[in-house]
Protein backbone atom coordinates (compact mmCIF):
# COMPACT_ATOMS: atom_id res chain seq x y z
CA UNK A 1 0.00 0.00 0.00
CA UNK A 2 2.78 2.40 0.92
CA UNK A 3 4.56 1.73 -2.37
CA UNK A 4 1.36 2.15 -4.22
CA UNK A 5 0.88 5.63 -2.93
CA UNK A 6 4.49 6.77 -3.35
CA UNK A 7 4.78 9.34 -6.12
CA UNK A 8 1.16 8.98 -7.05
CA UNK A 9 -0.54 12.08 -8.31
CA UNK A 10 -4.29 12.32 -8.19
CA UNK A 11 -5.77 12.31 -11.67
CA UNK A 12 -7.36 15.66 -12.32
CA UNK A 13 -8.27 15.27 -15.95
CA UNK A 14 -10.64 13.02 -17.75
CA UNK A 15 -9.04 10.77 -20.31
CA UNK A 16 -9.53 12.58 -23.59
CA UNK A 17 -9.31 9.34 -25.53
CA UNK A 18 -12.31 7.90 -23.81
CA UNK A 19 -14.35 11.04 -23.59
CA UNK A 20 -13.88 11.60 -27.32
CA UNK A 21 -15.90 8.49 -27.99
CA UNK A 22 -18.74 9.70 -25.80
CA UNK A 23 -19.15 13.36 -26.69
CA UNK A 24 -22.03 12.37 -28.95
CA UNK A 25 -23.61 10.36 -26.19
CA UNK A 26 -23.54 13.28 -23.78
CA UNK A 27 -25.03 15.67 -26.30
CA UNK A 28 -27.77 13.24 -27.27
CA UNK A 29 -28.65 12.67 -23.62
CA UNK A 30 -29.26 16.37 -23.23
CA UNK A 31 -31.18 16.63 -26.48
CA UNK A 32 -33.48 13.78 -25.45
CA UNK A 33 -34.47 15.86 -22.47
CA UNK A 34 -35.30 18.83 -24.69
CA UNK A 35 -34.15 20.48 -27.93
CA UNK A 36 -31.43 23.01 -27.25
CA UNK A 37 -28.70 25.19 -28.76
CA UNK A 38 -24.92 25.28 -28.78
CA UNK A 39 -23.90 27.11 -25.66
CA UNK A 40 -26.69 25.71 -23.53
CA UNK A 41 -25.45 22.19 -24.28
CA UNK A 42 -21.88 23.19 -23.46
CA UNK A 43 -23.00 24.68 -20.16
CA UNK A 44 -25.10 21.68 -19.20
CA UNK A 45 -22.23 19.30 -19.96
CA UNK A 46 -20.01 21.25 -17.62
CA UNK A 47 -22.62 21.40 -14.90
CA UNK A 48 -23.72 17.77 -15.13
CA UNK A 49 -20.11 16.60 -15.02
CA UNK A 50 -19.56 18.61 -11.88
CA UNK A 51 -17.05 20.83 -13.61
CA UNK A 52 -14.82 17.85 -14.38
CA UNK A 53 -15.35 18.07 -18.13
CA UNK A 54 -15.43 21.30 -20.06
CA UNK A 55 -16.17 20.67 -23.70
CA UNK A 56 -14.41 22.87 -26.26
CA UNK A 57 -16.35 24.87 -28.81
CA UNK A 58 -14.60 23.21 -31.72
CA UNK A 59 -15.29 19.77 -30.29
CA UNK A 60 -18.92 20.65 -29.75
CA UNK A 61 -19.40 22.05 -33.21
CA UNK A 62 -17.62 19.11 -34.80
CA UNK A 63 -19.98 16.79 -32.94
CA UNK A 64 -23.06 18.71 -34.06
CA UNK A 65 -21.82 18.71 -37.62
CA UNK A 66 -21.05 15.02 -37.64
CA UNK A 67 -24.27 13.95 -36.00
CA UNK A 68 -26.32 16.07 -38.35
CA UNK A 69 -24.58 14.49 -41.32
CA UNK A 70 -25.30 11.05 -39.87
CA UNK A 71 -28.92 11.98 -39.31
CA UNK A 72 -28.88 11.70 -35.53
CA UNK A 73 -29.94 15.31 -34.95
CA UNK A 74 -31.64 18.06 -36.90
CA UNK A 75 -30.93 21.75 -36.80
CA UNK A 76 -33.55 24.43 -37.12
CA UNK A 77 -33.38 28.20 -36.84
CA UNK A 78 -34.64 29.91 -33.76
CA UNK A 79 -34.25 33.16 -31.92
CA UNK A 80 -32.35 34.11 -28.79
CA UNK A 81 -33.77 36.29 -26.01
CA UNK A 82 -32.14 39.34 -27.52
CA UNK A 83 -33.67 38.52 -30.87
CA UNK A 84 -30.51 37.30 -32.53
CA UNK A 85 -30.70 34.30 -34.82
CA UNK A 86 -29.64 31.06 -33.23
CA UNK A 87 -29.41 27.47 -34.41
CA UNK A 88 -31.34 24.95 -32.36
CA UNK A 89 -30.91 21.18 -32.47
CA UNK A 90 -33.30 18.33 -31.80
CA UNK A 91 -32.76 14.61 -31.72
CA UNK A 92 -34.17 12.25 -34.36
CA UNK A 93 -35.41 8.70 -34.11
CA UNK A 94 -32.15 7.48 -35.55
CA UNK A 95 -30.35 9.55 -32.94
CA UNK A 96 -32.30 7.95 -30.15
CA UNK A 97 -31.43 4.48 -31.39
CA UNK A 98 -27.78 5.46 -31.64
CA UNK A 99 -27.89 6.88 -28.11
CA UNK A 100 -29.14 3.64 -26.62
CA UNK A 101 -26.51 1.72 -28.53
CA UNK A 102 -23.85 3.91 -27.00
CA UNK A 103 -25.33 3.37 -23.53
CA UNK A 104 -25.03 -0.37 -24.05
CA UNK A 105 -21.50 0.04 -25.30
CA UNK A 106 -20.52 2.00 -22.23
CA UNK A 107 -22.06 -0.58 -19.93
CA UNK A 108 -20.00 -3.27 -21.61
CA UNK A 109 -16.81 -1.20 -21.49
CA UNK A 110 -17.36 -0.49 -17.81
CA UNK A 111 -17.93 -4.13 -17.01
CA UNK A 112 -14.74 -5.19 -18.82
CA UNK A 113 -12.57 -2.55 -17.27
CA UNK A 114 -13.91 -3.15 -13.77
CA UNK A 115 -12.21 -6.52 -13.82
CA UNK A 116 -8.89 -4.76 -14.30
CA UNK A 117 -9.17 -1.72 -12.09
CA UNK A 118 -9.38 -1.23 -8.35
CA UNK A 119 -10.89 1.43 -6.20
CA UNK A 120 -8.03 3.63 -5.11
CA UNK A 121 -8.65 5.10 -1.67
CA UNK A 122 -8.82 8.90 -1.80
CA UNK A 123 -6.31 11.17 -0.05
CA UNK B 1 -16.41 40.96 -28.19
CA UNK B 2 -14.37 42.07 -31.15
CA UNK B 3 -11.41 40.27 -29.65
CA UNK B 4 -13.36 37.05 -29.87
CA UNK B 5 -14.45 37.64 -33.41
CA UNK B 6 -10.95 38.50 -34.62
CA UNK B 7 -9.57 35.48 -32.80
CA UNK B 8 -12.09 33.27 -34.57
CA UNK B 9 -11.29 34.82 -37.93
CA UNK B 10 -7.60 34.41 -37.43
CA UNK B 11 -8.06 30.74 -36.58
CA UNK B 12 -10.35 30.07 -39.51
CA UNK B 13 -8.49 32.28 -41.92
CA UNK B 14 -6.14 29.48 -42.76
CA UNK B 15 -8.94 27.28 -44.01
CA UNK B 16 -10.38 27.58 -47.50
CA UNK B 17 -13.51 29.65 -47.81
CA UNK B 18 -16.42 27.27 -48.39
CA UNK B 19 -20.11 27.58 -47.49
CA UNK B 20 -19.55 24.90 -44.86
CA UNK B 21 -16.81 26.96 -43.28
CA UNK B 22 -19.02 30.01 -43.19
CA UNK B 23 -21.76 28.02 -41.50
CA UNK B 24 -19.26 26.75 -38.97
CA UNK B 25 -17.99 30.24 -38.32
CA UNK B 26 -21.46 31.54 -37.61
CA UNK B 27 -22.30 28.75 -35.21
CA UNK B 28 -18.96 28.96 -33.41
CA UNK B 29 -19.26 32.71 -33.08
CA UNK B 30 -22.75 32.30 -31.67
CA UNK B 31 -21.56 29.81 -29.08
CA UNK B 32 -18.65 32.02 -28.10
CA UNK B 33 -20.87 35.07 -27.76
CA UNK B 34 -23.37 33.21 -25.60
CA UNK B 35 -20.56 32.02 -23.36
CA UNK B 36 -19.08 35.50 -23.21
CA UNK B 37 -22.45 37.00 -22.28
CA UNK B 38 -22.97 34.58 -19.45
CA UNK B 39 -19.47 35.10 -18.07
CA UNK B 40 -20.09 38.83 -18.02
CA UNK B 41 -23.38 38.25 -16.18
CA UNK B 42 -21.49 36.19 -13.65
CA UNK B 43 -19.44 39.28 -12.94
CA UNK B 44 -16.26 38.70 -14.90
CA UNK B 45 -14.54 41.60 -16.58
CA UNK B 46 -14.65 41.80 -20.37
CA UNK B 47 -11.01 40.86 -20.69
CA UNK B 48 -11.33 37.91 -18.34
CA UNK B 49 -14.42 36.68 -20.10
CA UNK B 50 -12.82 36.99 -23.53
CA UNK B 51 -9.74 35.21 -22.25
CA UNK B 52 -11.77 32.32 -20.89
CA UNK B 53 -13.73 31.98 -24.10
CA UNK B 54 -10.57 31.91 -26.17
CA UNK B 55 -8.80 29.50 -23.85
CA UNK B 56 -11.65 27.03 -23.97
CA UNK B 57 -12.13 27.33 -27.71
CA UNK B 58 -10.21 24.35 -28.97
CA UNK B 59 -7.97 23.71 -31.92
CA UNK B 60 -8.20 23.71 -35.65
CA UNK B 61 -7.57 20.04 -36.24
CA UNK B 62 -10.87 18.77 -34.95
CA UNK B 63 -12.72 21.42 -36.86
CA UNK B 64 -10.96 20.80 -40.13
CA UNK B 65 -11.53 17.10 -39.82
CA UNK B 66 -15.21 17.49 -39.18
CA UNK B 67 -15.53 19.86 -42.11
CA UNK B 68 -14.09 17.20 -44.34
CA UNK B 69 -11.21 19.44 -45.25
CA UNK B 70 -8.68 16.69 -44.92
CA UNK B 71 -9.97 15.26 -48.19
CA UNK B 72 -9.94 18.63 -49.93
CA UNK B 73 -6.35 19.22 -49.03
CA UNK B 74 -5.06 15.76 -49.65
CA UNK B 75 -2.78 14.13 -47.18
CA UNK B 76 -1.21 17.35 -45.99
CA UNK B 77 -1.17 18.51 -42.36
CA UNK B 78 -4.02 20.95 -42.02
CA UNK B 79 -3.05 23.12 -39.04
CA UNK B 80 0.31 23.93 -40.61
CA UNK B 81 -1.02 25.91 -43.52
CA UNK B 82 -3.92 24.60 -45.55
CA UNK B 83 -3.51 27.51 -47.87
CA UNK B 84 -5.64 29.35 -50.31
CA UNK B 85 -7.38 27.50 -53.07
CA UNK B 86 -6.69 28.60 -56.62
CA UNK B 87 -9.07 27.60 -59.35
CA UNK B 88 -8.05 26.99 -62.95
CA UNK B 89 -9.58 30.28 -63.96
CA UNK B 90 -7.72 32.16 -61.27
CA UNK B 91 -4.46 30.56 -62.31
CA UNK B 92 -5.00 31.57 -65.92
CA UNK B 93 -5.85 35.08 -64.88
CA UNK B 94 -2.78 35.23 -62.69
CA UNK B 95 -0.51 34.19 -65.52
CA UNK B 96 -2.10 36.71 -67.86
CA UNK B 97 -1.71 39.51 -65.35
CA UNK B 98 1.88 38.68 -64.70
CA UNK B 99 2.77 38.41 -68.36
CA UNK B 100 1.17 41.78 -68.96
CA UNK B 101 3.08 43.17 -66.04
CA UNK B 102 6.34 41.73 -67.36
CA UNK B 103 5.73 43.28 -70.78
CA UNK B 104 4.94 46.64 -69.25
CA UNK B 105 7.96 46.61 -66.99
CA UNK B 106 10.16 45.61 -69.89
CA UNK B 107 8.86 48.35 -72.14
CA UNK B 108 9.12 50.84 -69.31
CA UNK B 109 12.75 50.07 -68.64
CA UNK B 110 13.53 49.99 -72.33
CA UNK B 111 12.08 53.46 -72.82
CA UNK B 112 14.08 54.81 -69.92
CA UNK B 113 17.25 53.29 -71.26
CA UNK B 114 16.87 54.72 -74.74
CA UNK B 115 15.66 58.11 -73.61
CA UNK B 116 19.10 59.76 -73.81
CA UNK B 117 19.46 58.53 -77.37
CA UNK B 118 18.58 61.88 -78.85
CA UNK B 119 21.67 63.47 -77.35
CA UNK B 120 23.76 61.31 -79.62
CA UNK B 121 22.00 60.99 -82.92
CA UNK B 122 20.85 64.58 -83.05
CA UNK B 123 24.42 65.55 -83.89
CA UNK B 124 24.01 63.78 -87.20
CA UNK B 125 20.80 65.46 -88.15
CA UNK B 126 20.86 68.72 -90.04
CA UNK B 127 19.05 70.75 -87.42
CA UNK B 128 19.55 74.16 -85.96
CA UNK B 129 20.99 74.37 -82.48
CA UNK B 130 17.69 75.28 -80.97
CA UNK B 131 15.67 72.47 -82.51
CA UNK B 132 18.50 70.11 -81.70
CA UNK B 133 18.24 70.99 -78.02
CA UNK B 134 14.46 70.75 -78.09
CA UNK B 135 14.61 67.38 -79.72
CA UNK B 136 17.13 66.07 -77.22
CA UNK B 137 15.25 67.29 -74.20
CA UNK B 138 11.81 66.31 -75.32
CA UNK B 139 13.05 62.88 -76.32
CA UNK B 140 14.58 62.43 -72.92
CA UNK B 141 11.65 63.64 -70.91
CA UNK B 142 8.87 62.10 -72.95
CA UNK B 143 10.47 58.70 -73.06
CA UNK B 144 11.46 58.74 -69.41
CA UNK B 145 8.00 59.83 -68.40
CA UNK B 146 6.37 57.16 -70.51
CA UNK B 147 8.76 54.58 -69.20
CA UNK B 148 8.17 55.62 -65.62
CA UNK B 149 4.45 55.53 -66.23
CA UNK B 150 4.62 51.99 -67.51
CA UNK B 151 6.66 50.91 -64.52
CA UNK B 152 4.26 52.44 -62.04
CA UNK B 153 1.26 50.91 -63.74
CA UNK B 154 2.99 47.56 -63.78
CA UNK B 155 3.61 47.71 -60.06
CA UNK B 156 -0.10 48.36 -59.45
CA UNK B 157 -0.97 45.23 -61.32
CA UNK B 158 0.70 43.02 -58.80
CA UNK B 159 -1.38 44.29 -55.86
CA UNK B 160 -4.03 41.65 -56.46
CA UNK B 161 -1.56 38.88 -56.26
CA UNK B 162 0.43 39.88 -53.18
CA UNK B 163 -0.86 36.82 -51.36
CA UNK B 164 1.16 34.62 -53.68
CA UNK B 165 4.28 35.64 -51.86
CA UNK B 166 3.05 34.72 -48.41
CA UNK B 167 0.28 32.16 -48.51
CA UNK B 168 0.61 28.54 -49.26
CA UNK B 169 -1.60 27.53 -52.15
CA UNK B 170 -3.59 24.50 -52.96
CA UNK B 171 -4.57 23.84 -56.53
CA UNK B 172 -7.26 21.52 -57.69
CA UNK B 173 -6.29 18.82 -60.11
CA UNK B 174 -7.52 20.60 -63.21
CA UNK B 175 -5.83 23.84 -62.21
CA UNK B 176 -2.59 22.00 -61.71
CA UNK B 177 -2.82 20.15 -65.01
CA UNK B 178 -3.63 23.37 -66.83
CA UNK B 179 -0.72 25.09 -65.20
CA UNK B 180 1.70 22.31 -66.08
CA UNK B 181 0.51 22.30 -69.69
CA UNK B 182 1.04 26.04 -69.92
CA UNK B 183 4.47 25.71 -68.39
CA UNK B 184 5.50 23.13 -70.98
CA UNK B 185 4.30 25.38 -73.76
CA UNK B 186 5.84 28.53 -72.44
CA UNK B 187 9.09 27.09 -71.24
CA UNK B 188 10.80 27.20 -74.63
CA UNK B 189 9.42 30.61 -75.46
CA UNK B 190 10.70 31.97 -72.18
CA UNK B 191 14.12 30.46 -72.66
CA UNK B 192 14.23 31.89 -76.15
CA UNK B 193 13.40 35.37 -74.88
CA UNK B 194 16.13 35.00 -72.35
CA UNK B 195 18.63 33.96 -74.98
CA UNK B 196 17.71 36.80 -77.28
CA UNK B 197 18.05 39.24 -74.40
CA UNK B 198 21.49 38.01 -73.47
CA UNK B 199 22.61 37.96 -77.08
CA UNK B 200 21.48 41.52 -77.62
CA UNK B 201 23.24 42.69 -74.50
CA UNK B 202 26.44 41.04 -75.55
CA UNK B 203 26.26 42.38 -79.08
CA UNK B 204 25.34 45.86 -77.94
CA UNK B 205 28.90 47.23 -77.80
CA UNK B 206 29.49 46.16 -81.39
CA UNK B 207 28.16 49.34 -83.01
CA UNK B 208 30.61 51.29 -80.91
CA UNK B 209 33.53 49.03 -81.65
CA UNK B 210 33.05 48.70 -85.36
CA UNK B 211 33.27 51.80 -87.45
CA UNK B 212 29.88 53.06 -88.45
CA UNK B 213 29.47 55.81 -91.03
CA UNK B 214 27.89 58.23 -88.64
CA UNK B 215 29.46 58.32 -85.21
CA UNK B 216 26.40 59.65 -83.48
CA UNK B 217 24.46 56.57 -84.41
CA UNK B 218 26.94 54.25 -82.80
CA UNK B 219 25.99 55.07 -79.27
CA UNK B 220 22.35 55.36 -80.16
CA UNK B 221 22.35 51.86 -81.52
CA UNK B 222 24.22 50.73 -78.48
CA UNK B 223 21.51 52.13 -76.24
CA UNK B 224 18.83 50.67 -78.46
CA UNK B 225 20.32 47.23 -78.34
CA UNK B 226 20.74 47.39 -74.59
CA UNK B 227 17.16 48.57 -74.20
CA UNK B 228 15.69 45.80 -76.31
CA UNK B 229 17.95 43.24 -74.66
CA UNK B 230 16.78 44.31 -71.23
CA UNK B 231 13.19 44.08 -72.38
CA UNK B 232 13.56 40.48 -73.41
CA UNK B 233 15.43 39.59 -70.27
CA UNK B 234 12.78 41.07 -68.02
CA UNK B 235 10.06 39.36 -69.98
CA UNK B 236 11.70 36.00 -69.65
CA UNK B 237 12.72 36.36 -66.02
CA UNK B 238 9.38 37.65 -64.77
CA UNK B 239 7.39 34.97 -66.55
CA UNK B 240 9.64 32.24 -65.31
CA UNK B 241 9.41 33.64 -61.80
CA UNK B 242 5.64 33.53 -61.59
CA UNK B 243 5.53 29.91 -62.67
CA UNK B 244 8.19 29.02 -60.13
CA UNK B 245 6.39 30.85 -57.39
CA UNK B 246 3.06 29.18 -57.96
CA UNK B 247 4.69 25.82 -58.09
CA UNK B 248 6.70 26.45 -54.98
CA UNK B 249 3.85 27.84 -52.93
CA UNK B 250 1.69 24.88 -53.82
CA UNK B 251 4.57 22.51 -53.16
CA UNK B 252 4.17 20.86 -56.53
CA UNK B 253 6.83 19.95 -59.01
CA UNK B 254 6.55 21.66 -62.40
CA UNK B 255 6.54 18.20 -63.83
CA UNK B 256 9.92 18.30 -65.43
CA UNK B 257 13.30 19.34 -64.16
CA UNK B 258 13.94 23.02 -63.84
CA UNK B 259 16.54 23.54 -66.49
CA UNK B 260 15.36 27.13 -66.17
CA UNK B 261 17.11 28.21 -63.01
CA UNK B 262 20.35 26.70 -64.11
CA UNK B 263 20.20 28.74 -67.21
CA UNK B 264 19.30 31.93 -65.40
CA UNK B 265 22.31 31.60 -63.15
CA UNK B 266 24.68 30.80 -65.95
CA UNK B 267 23.26 33.53 -68.13
CA UNK B 268 23.94 36.00 -65.36
CA UNK B 269 27.50 34.85 -64.98
CA UNK B 270 27.93 35.48 -68.67
CA UNK B 271 26.73 39.03 -68.28
CA UNK B 272 29.03 39.85 -65.47
CA UNK B 273 32.44 39.12 -66.82
CA UNK B 274 33.96 39.19 -70.21
CA UNK B 275 33.89 35.57 -71.19
CA UNK B 276 37.53 34.82 -70.70
CA UNK B 277 38.71 31.33 -71.18
CA UNK B 278 38.91 30.17 -67.57
CA UNK B 279 35.41 31.28 -66.72
CA UNK B 280 34.17 29.78 -69.91
CA UNK B 281 35.71 26.41 -69.14
CA UNK B 282 34.31 26.19 -65.66
CA UNK B 283 31.02 27.37 -67.01
CA UNK B 284 30.92 24.87 -69.79
CA UNK B 285 31.66 21.94 -67.52
CA UNK B 286 29.16 23.09 -64.89
CA UNK B 287 26.47 23.23 -67.45
CA UNK B 288 27.28 19.75 -68.51
CA UNK B 289 26.85 18.38 -65.04
CA UNK B 290 23.57 20.09 -64.38
CA UNK B 291 22.58 19.20 -67.87
CA UNK B 292 20.80 16.86 -70.03
CA UNK B 293 20.03 13.21 -70.03
CA UNK B 294 22.57 11.03 -71.78
CA UNK B 295 20.13 10.12 -74.49
CA UNK B 296 20.09 13.64 -75.81
CA UNK B 297 23.56 13.35 -77.29
CA UNK B 298 22.75 15.40 -80.35
CA UNK B 299 25.05 17.58 -82.33
CA UNK B 300 24.40 20.69 -80.28
CA UNK B 301 25.11 18.79 -77.13
CA UNK B 302 28.46 17.55 -78.38
CA UNK B 303 29.46 21.01 -79.49
CA UNK B 304 28.40 22.41 -76.13
CA UNK B 305 30.47 20.01 -74.12
CA UNK B 306 33.72 21.38 -75.47
CA UNK B 307 32.52 24.76 -76.51
CA UNK B 308 34.74 27.12 -74.67
CA UNK B 309 37.82 25.05 -75.10
CA UNK B 310 37.24 25.07 -78.85
CA UNK B 311 36.67 28.79 -78.94
CA UNK B 312 39.76 29.38 -76.90
CA UNK B 313 41.82 27.27 -79.25
CA UNK B 314 40.48 29.02 -82.34
CA UNK B 315 41.23 32.35 -80.72
CA UNK B 316 44.83 31.48 -79.98
CA UNK B 317 45.50 29.94 -83.34
CA UNK B 318 43.95 32.77 -85.29
CA UNK B 319 45.73 35.39 -83.21
CA UNK B 320 49.16 33.83 -83.54
CA UNK B 321 48.75 33.33 -87.23
CA UNK B 322 47.41 36.75 -88.02
CA UNK B 323 48.75 38.77 -85.11
CA UNK B 324 45.55 40.72 -85.30
CA UNK B 325 45.00 40.64 -81.51
CA UNK B 326 43.07 43.87 -81.78
CA UNK B 327 40.23 42.11 -83.49
CA UNK B 328 40.44 38.43 -82.69
CA UNK B 329 39.01 38.81 -79.20
CA UNK B 330 35.71 39.42 -80.94
CA UNK B 331 35.41 35.68 -81.32
CA UNK B 332 34.62 35.44 -77.64
CA UNK B 333 31.83 37.96 -77.98
CA UNK B 334 30.31 36.12 -80.88
CA UNK B 335 30.75 32.80 -79.14
CA UNK B 336 29.02 34.07 -76.03
CA UNK B 337 26.13 35.38 -78.08
CA UNK B 338 25.71 32.04 -79.82
CA UNK B 339 25.92 30.08 -76.59
CA UNK B 340 22.32 30.42 -75.41
CA UNK B 341 21.05 29.44 -78.81
CA UNK B 342 23.17 26.34 -78.77
CA UNK B 343 21.77 25.54 -75.39
CA UNK B 344 18.21 25.75 -76.63
CA UNK B 345 19.11 23.43 -79.43
CA UNK B 346 20.65 21.05 -76.96
CA UNK B 347 17.52 21.21 -74.83
CA UNK B 348 15.47 20.26 -77.82
CA UNK B 349 17.80 17.37 -78.50
CA UNK B 350 19.11 18.49 -81.85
Amino acid sequence: MGLWRCGRESVKNISSDIIRGYNDTMILFLLIREPSYGYAISKQIRELSGGKYIIKETTLYSAFNRMEKNGYIESYPGAAENGKKRTYYRITGKGRAYYFEKCEEWKLTKEVLESFTVDVPAG
Amino acid sequence: MEIIESYLDSMLGKLPDTPELRKARNELLQMMEDKFGELIEEGKSENEAAGTVIAEFGNLEELAESLGLRELLGKREIPKNPGRVLSLEETERCLRDFTLRAVLTGIGLMLIIISPMAFFFSDELPLSDFSEDTLEMSFLFVLSALGGGFLIYASFLKKDWEFLKTDALSLGKDALDGLRARWEKDKTAITLCHAVGIALLILSPLPVVTELPREGFEISFFLLLVGIGVFFLILAAARRKIYKRIFRQSSCAPGEGSGGTGEAKSALSLEQGSPDRREGEAYGSRRDESGHSPEQAGMARTVLSCYWQTIGCIYLCWSFLSFDWGRTWLIFVVGAALFPFLRIMADRGI
